[in-house]
């Protein structure tokens, strides 16, 4: 009986330290998959879904040095492109793919397949 | 509500009658479609708009015109591929009808007059009737195939293809305004 007590509170010391540890590394890991860089350099991962003809958001709020990941979750292929200067242009975006692009200024954007009604913005935060 | 379904029927007729899209009287007025009636017709009207932007990918010469006929192909082709993979995962088989059948006799027509047309009369053609038959499969997809259709994933994918029929239309009338230029 004494022996048993001494191996349940063994057990208990170990086991406490080690959910003190997975308490404290949670928040990290949770944050690590939607934000990227050092403590003084965050930034974040957004993703803009393309589905049912449309960019959702349609307007995104980011920081320059984000990354944007548009998602086709449509029927049919798509594009990415900035309407002035070609900040970015995009593969055809088949159903199923991602394509990603780092921020460097605002946009504003459309799917060359579908230019009358497939269109969105990227605004920076400080403009 | 069975009010509103016989004159949307009725407009459809009525479209029928122009010429623009000639969807079966006999299938619009009294009976309701089976969903693989639906599947036929919904595989026929994809199947005409990708044969119209076959022949505009021939005989355009204008670029803007070229790359929609080529979305045209490309989408429509995807819609008809999402069809047949549903029909074959629910083991049914698409059945020929009148709606369908009328919808090929009409793009026989339709085809004839877009091959003896060139130039700039074929582009305005091609993409006048794109308006037009964007108009009228909306207005048919929306009112007798969706409530039609009885098989949820059916009834799904015709819901998810109306906003791609509504891009293509508005794209459409974009083209118009600019070869009115």
């Amino acid at each position: 009986m004494k022996n048993s007590v001494a191996v349940l509170g063994i057990r208990v010391c170990l086991l406490f330290p080690i959910l003190f540890l997975f308490s404290c590394s949670s928040p990290n890991k949770k944050s690590a998959a939607n934000q990227t860089g050092t403590k003084e350099n965050i930034h974040k991962v957004d993703t803009v879904t393309i589905n049912m003809m449309k960019f959702n958001p349609e307007i995104l709020k980011v920081d320059k040095g984000d990354t944007v990941i548009w998602l086709n979750k449509g029927m049919v292929a798509h594009t990415v492109k900035s309407y002035r200067d070609n900040k970015f242009y995009s593969d055809t975006l088949a159903p199923g793919k991602t394509w990603t692009w780092v921020v460097t200024d605002s946009a504003a954007y459309y799917c060359t397949l579908h230019p009358a009604t497939m269109m969105a913005k990227l605004l920076l935060n400080n403009k | 509500m069975k009010i509103f379904k016989m004159l949307t029927k009725s407009a459809i007729c009525l479209v029928v009658s122009t010429g623009i899209l000639s969807f079966s009287a006999n299938a619009q007025k009294s009976q309701k479609l089976t969903d693989p009636e639906i599947a036929s017709v919904a595989v026929t009207a994809n199947q005409i708009d990708i044969d119209y932007a076959k022949i505009a990918i021939k005989k355009s010469k204008n670029q803007q015109v070229i790359d929609f006929a080529k979305t045209m192909e490309k989408d429509h082709g995807a819609v008809i591929n999402q069809a047949v993979a549903l029909v074959t995962k629910l083991g049914v088989t698409p059945k020929d009808n009148a709606t369908s059948q009328s919808l090929n006799a009409q793009a026989v027509k339709e085809r004839k007059a877009l091959n003896s047309k060139s130039g700039k009369a074929f582009d305005k053609a091609y993409v006048d009737n794109e308006v037009a038959y964007h108009t009228a499969v909306i207005n048919a997809v929306e009112n007798v195939l969706i409530p039609d259709a009885t098989n949820k994933e059916l009834h799904d994918l015709l819901v998810s293809a109306v906003p791609l029929f509504k891009a293509h239309l508005e794209h459409a009338k974009m083209l118009q305004k600019s070869l009115e230029k």
